[in-house]
């Protein structure tokens, strides 16, 4: 197999799978987004620790994974926006529009947790710029 | 089929992404040219600031109705997560107006930052929680227990020291904590603290919860209880009197409206619930609102100069100001004293 050959079956190759990513139907099981505040939460911070429990920036997309589900593990409440968390019970935001918000979060060292809500992933750049971020997010979990 | 379609779509998208990139620069400055001014009023996501909302949705809907731009201004909500922040955004002019705590006001007079307060925003709304399992039910029990405010130039410290002078005794018999609100109620859980003293609804949440019942609320204690007023720059005042005089309409008649019915509380907590203002959830503020129905009040917001100067003694008293502020220094009820009526149509 000649060269040229090579690099020609290495571009349709990408060209499929670039395509794929761009057109292929985004499926999610539960469009909920699970995050726990883990027990011993409230005595970390108490005691001064700064460790970060949940990330401080929590993206969500619509029609794919676009409710906020916290479960409190802890032994006592957490403080999500107005909202009190009693120990054992969870918490469901549903979003339905697209938009960066904060909340005050007592699960956060910072006591803020920013939410960013990006656009359904519709087909086409958005889809593939969707696909590649969530790649990305995938690795970067992996390594970690 | 649904990938065809999706296809279609995608091609739309990008011919109109190369359409708008093809605009002409001069299209562009002309529809921002058109884009109507606002005044930007700062503000917490809190039931005290609830007539802001309301103000600016009553403005935005009559502007509405009049199919043309807002007269003299329409009216911004800009949300602060909390009152350093605002109180910088307010000395360094980033905005024109907020809603500020009355003793910060008095405070940055005195350091002869331009501002004035034109309006009272609401009254009442405080509370003191303690634990229900814990039987408190009077101050002499809290006697040497920790109790958490919000911090020492919080106005809730100055209904904290009034309830405790009102049973004979003095901050001093208590030993005070500073923590954000957010952190009081699991904090009171947790048994870290034995009480805790700040403005909704971080009182209603942990008593919606069922372990936390209110010691006292200012509703019953001092029902003119002012703790966020309406205050905008001086040059602003110098600049747009009309726009000022406007705003401070909107605010007092938002007030008059949403205690005149208990329909117009559902509708202010729905207006204010929503992402453009609080993004809260609502059934939150509407317990908040309405046990009892009095918690915060918004129908009296008449500038009393003899409250505002009791506030400034007992600022300097619990050592939040360090000299005293003539009432004309930091206060124009000239707006006041000049309030026209809206009628309010949400």
């Amino acid at each position: 197999m000649t060269r040229s050959r090579i690099l020609e079956l290495a571009a349709a190759a990408l060209a499929t799978v670039v395509l794929w990513a761009m057109f292929a139907p985004v499926s999610a099981g539960s469009r909920e987004q699970l995050f726990e505040i883990p027990a011993g939460t409230y005595a970390r911070r108490a005691a001064g620790d700064k460790v970060e429990i949940l990330p401080a920036e929590i993206r969500l997309t619509l029609g794919v994974k676009d409710v906020l589900v916290l479960r409190n593990l802890d032994k006592v409440p957490q403080t999500f926006g107005p909202v009190l968390i009693m120990p054992g019970q969870s918490f469901k935001m549903p979003f339905g529009v697209a938009g960066d918000v904060q909340f005050e979060c007592t699960a956060h060292a910072s006591g803020h947790m920013r939410i960013v809500v990006d656009p359904a992933p519709d087909a086409g750049w958005r889809r593939l710029a969707w696909r590649a971020r969530t790649a990305m997010q995938w690795l970067n979990t992996s390594k970690t | 089929m649904d990938i065809l379609e999706d296809g279609f779509r995608a091609r739309r998208q990008l011919l109109k992404l190369a359409s708008a990139m093809m605009l002409p620069s001069g299209l562009v400055a002309c529809s921002s040219e058109k884009k109507s001014e606002s005044l930007v009023v700062g503000g917490l996501p809190v039931t005290c600031n609830l007539t802001l909302p309301v103000a600016c949705a009553a403005k935005a809907a009559d502007s509405a109705a009049a199919k043309q731009p807002a007269q003299p201004l329409g009216f911004e909500y800009s949300k602060y997560s909390g009152f350093p922040e605002l109180k910088e955004s307010l000395m360094a002019g980033r905005i024109q107006a907020a809603y500020v705590l009355a003793p910060m006001v008095m405070d940055l007079v005195s350091s002869n930052i331009p501002v004035k307060v034109v309006s009272l925003g609401h009254r009442s709304g405080a509370v003191i929680m303690v634990r229900t399992d814990a039987g408190y039910k009077h101050f002499r029990d809290l006697q040497g227990k920790r109790v958490a405010i919000p911090s020492r130039f919080a106005v809730d410290l100055l209904f904290l020291r009034k309830m405790l002078l009102a049973e004979g005794m003095s901050i001093k018999d208590v030993e005070l904590v500073e923590m954000p609100p957010p952190d009081m109620p699991a904090a009171l859980y947790a048994k870290a603290i034995d009480a805790y003293c700040t403005g909704e609804p971080f009182g209603a949440a942990a008593q919606m919860a069922g372990y936390a019942t209110p010691l006292r609320m200012t509703r019953n204690e001092w029902p003119n209880y002012i703790c966020c007023v309406l205050t905008v720059r001086e040059d602003l005042i110098a600049k747009n009197r009309q726009a000022v005089q406007d705003l401070v309409n909107y605010v007092q008649a938002a007030g008059t409206w949403m205690d005149a019915d208990p329909a117009h509380r559902d509708r202010a907590i729905a207006i204010a619930a929503t992402k453009k203002y609080f993004n809260q959830d609502p059934k939150i503020l509407k317990f908040v609102m309405t046990n009892p129905s009095d918690r915060v009040t918004y129908g009296d917001l008449r500038i009393i100069p003899k409250e505002f100067d009791e506030l400034m003694q007992m600022s300097l008293d619990a050592g939040t100001l360090k000299k005293p502020v003539q009432f004309s220094q930091y206060v124009d009820d000239s707006f006041f004293k000049a309030v026209r009526p809206v009628a309010i149509t949400l």
